[in-house]
């Protein structure tokens, strides 16, 4: 029998007379030479990380930080493009009408020619949202999104964004951009724009959100100039059915149901063309008020904007700020409508001279700190999507984290993604850990200190324990009161310093009530906060107050649940105290 | 002391260990693998070079591991190109482990390892130098 060499690649051992002769050399040859036995086991992955990839590149300016991976000029002319939009976005709504925050906007530009890098489930999620190549996904022949994440927090937003790697043509600049290519114009989509509006507080009343939505729809950029397109009031059956069914005999909603709206702003109405013509009143409304640039109504429309959030319109109201009654509103919108079915533009104001944006290389801090904090933000989406790849995310996004803290980065930012991070993924221990210190190092985010109140309220209340001590109510207290200093104020906030008070023997003073019937009025459309700071009024003695935020909170329910729970809090706690 | 305070200091005292964690991937590699008699340990593993062409693939190999704790008969099950596949494979050869136990006695175990390619961010020598 010739001599039997194990084979140097893998090769089935096919026939007996192979096996047989591997089994008897076993005994003689050196351990090297046994054929493996027993099940094949499986050794965990390999991660390998690769030598000479995209060089990162950091750069800051007020209320944006951006790391790159693409050449200096895309980012600096992206970021430029970016605050301009914001510049124009602000000739259509005001600036102190939109989502403040103290955090800046974090921006990951990432190199299409690196595409590949990232993994499959991130790319799907872009684009599921933002199909590039697809009209429909802004409604506008020509015009697509830059394929990007946007993942927000209540209090923060990071987006990651793939960009063509060149510096864009500007002979071109101003033009639409074209299906499938790079960009030429940025703007800012209408989800965009509805975080913005829908993380303001006082909260907007719901006739502008619905409307400026509306309008925005027919808006368009070019260069510096703001064009919106024909007014297209409702389809022909709609108005019909309006005029025939509703009895409103006209083409026109009366403006006190424009800004007091019976209709439920969510969408649950049980008639859906009656809110269609409330948002498409609505925008109306707002486009006769914007009518270019300098005039009166324009400030006229912010201040009622900015009176109607924190009280019910009123004709009073209305007046004080237009010199127009209800009656007269009515009138002017009827004449309005077939001017506003040709275009409105008007020209923006040039653009500001800006600090020149600088880049430089990204520290490893700066890489990790942005990333990792990126791979939090993304669990939601993953766990939604991809729930069976959650683990590995999860331990990835600690892991660079914990590189970065291990690497001496101290940063509160840093400590505080680790502490939400943990708080994400239910280790409150950890959790309650990084956010003490991010708390102490002064992270400039609300809702690092929003959880660490509610980890300090879990832990004072405890399995057996319902009521919270005065050492411990103060506890839970602080981080929400230094949380208030920022923005943006956060709901989850003001629910948590009603439950502390609600669990505590403790009487609230009036200071402590005041903080309380603020976040009512930020967050009115909010019945469980707007309820829970009513009863905290009663039980001290002030009807007065309680019954303004339940009467603020009416005004703009956004649903009948909201609604009914409102009017039998009226009719029952409210009225049994009498006046 | 009270409970808040003592909780703070306890969080805070928590962190200090954590300044340890510093490691190399292949250090974390050696630690997320199982430590089972039956099964081959590595107990020193090599990463291999690679460019950034390859962030996001996967190569798997399939091997043997002697009595010895020493790699043969490399097989390879998947890889974009043979490139990959050749430093991978190189890589691996030089890897050393705990051989798998029978009954007391160390046995040849046939393994399976996936290799994923992920991107480095370019955090190695370029930032240790500055």
């Amino acid at each position: 029998m010739p001599a039997v060499h194990p084979p140097p690649f893998s090769a089935a051992c096919g026939s007996s007379g192979r096996l047989l002769a591997g089994l008897l050399l076993a005994a003689l040859l050196p351990a090297r030479g046994q054929e493996a036995a027993g099940p094949v086991v499986s050794l965990p992955p390999l991660l390998v990380e690769t030598k000479g990839g995209p060089q990162w590149r950091y750069g800051e300016a007020p209320g944006l930080r951006v790391l790159s991976c693409c050449d200096d000029d895309t980012s600096r002319d992206f970021a430029e493009r970016n605050f301009r939009q914001q510049e124009m976005l602000d000739e259509l709504v005001a600036a102190d009408l939109q989502m403040s925050s103290s955090a800046p906007v974090v921006m990951i530009l990432y190199d299409q020619r690196y595409r590949a890098a990232l993994a499959s489930e991130v790319v799907d999620e872009m684009n599921r949202m933002a199909p590039h190549s697809d009209p429909s996904a802004t409604g506008v022949s020509g015009v697509g999104l830059v394929p990007h994440l946007r993942l927000s927090d209540p209090d923060s937003t990071e987006i990651y964004l793939l960009l063509e790697d060149k510096a864009p043509d500007l002979s071109t600049k101003g033009r639409r951009l074209e299906t499938g290519g790079g960009y030429e114009t940025l703007e800012f989509s209408a989800d965009y724009v509805a975080m913005l509006l829908d993380g303001r507080t006082p909260q907007l009343p719901p006739w502008f959100r619905a409307g400026l939505l509306r309008l925005y729809q027919d808006v368009r950029f070019d260069g510096s100039r703001i064009e919106i397109e024909p007014f297209e009031w409702l389809p022909p059956a709609d108005g019909d059915f309006l005029a025939n069914t509703l009895a409103f005999g006209s083409e026109l909603l009366p403006p006190a149901e424009i800004f007091s709206p019976s209709v439920l702003p969510d969408g649950s109405d049980p008639l859906p063309v009656r809110a269609r013509a409330w948002a498409a009143e609505s925008a109306l409304f707002i486009r006769w008020a914007l009518e270019g640039r300098g005039h009166p109504r324009r400030e006229a429309l912010w201040r009622f904007v900015r009176q109607a959030s924190a009280a019910p319109a009123t004709e009073a109201m209305f007046r004080q700020c237009f010199g127009l009654g209800y009656a007269e509103l009515a009138e002017q919108l009827a004449r309005y409508l077939p001017d506003a079915r040709r275009e409105l533009s008007w020209e923006a104001p040039p653009a500001p001279k800006r600090p020149w944006l600088g880049f430089h290389d990204a520290t490893p801090a700066q890489v990790r700190e942005i990333k990792g904090d990126w791979g939090r933000r993304v669990l939601d989406v993953i766990g939604r999507e991809h729930p069976q790849l959650l683990a590995g995310y999860v331990a990835r996004a600690r892991q660079t984290l914990l590189d970065a803290y291990a690497q001496g980065d101290r940063s509160a930012e840093l400590l505080a993604s680790l502490g939400q991070l943990y708080f994400q993924t239910g280790d409150r221990f950890q959790a309650r850990a990084y956010l003490e210190s991010a708390v102490q190092a002064g992270v400039a985010r609300p809702m690092p200190y929003v959880e660490l109140a509610q980890l300090r309220l879990i832990n004072a209340l405890g399995p057996s324990r319902s009521r919270l001590g005065r050492a411990e109510l103060g506890a839970t207290l602080a981080p929400l009161t230094a949380a208030r200093g920022l923005q943006p104020a956060l709901l989850p906030g003001y629910l948590l310093l009603a439950a502390a008070w609600q669990h505590s023997a403790a009487r609230p003073t009036a200071s402590d009530l005041a903080a309380l019937n603020d976040g009512a009025r930020l967050f009115h459309r909010n019945r469980q906060l707007v309820l829970a700071a009513a009863e905290l009024d009663l039980e001290a003695g002030d009807p007065s107050e309680a019954r303004g935020i339940v009467a603020l909170a009416l005004g703009s329910a956004p649903d009948a649940p909201s609604r009914q729970a409102l009017l039998a809090f009226q009719a029952g706690r409210l009225a049994k105290t009498g006046r | 002391m009270k409970a808040s305070q003592l909780a703070v200091l306890l969080s805070l005292g928590s962190l200090l260990p954590i300044a340890a964690l510093a490691k190399t991937p292949e250090q974390s590699y050696l630690e997320s693998c199982q430590r089972s008699p039956d099964v081959p340990v590595p107990v020193a593993v090599y990463s291999p070079q690679v460019g950034p062409e390859y962030i996001g693939d996967t190569v798997t190999l399939e091997f043997n591991v002697d009595a010895n704790g020493e790699p043969y008969d490399f097989s390879v099950k998947s890889s974009p190109d043979s490139t990959l596949a050749t430093s991978v494979v190189a890589a691996v050869k030089r890897w050393q482990f705990k051989p798998a136990l029978r009954e007391g006695v160390p046995v040849a175990t046939r393994v399976v390892l996936p290799v994923r390619i992920i991107d480095g961010d370019r955090l190695g020598a370029r930032y240790a130098a500055n």
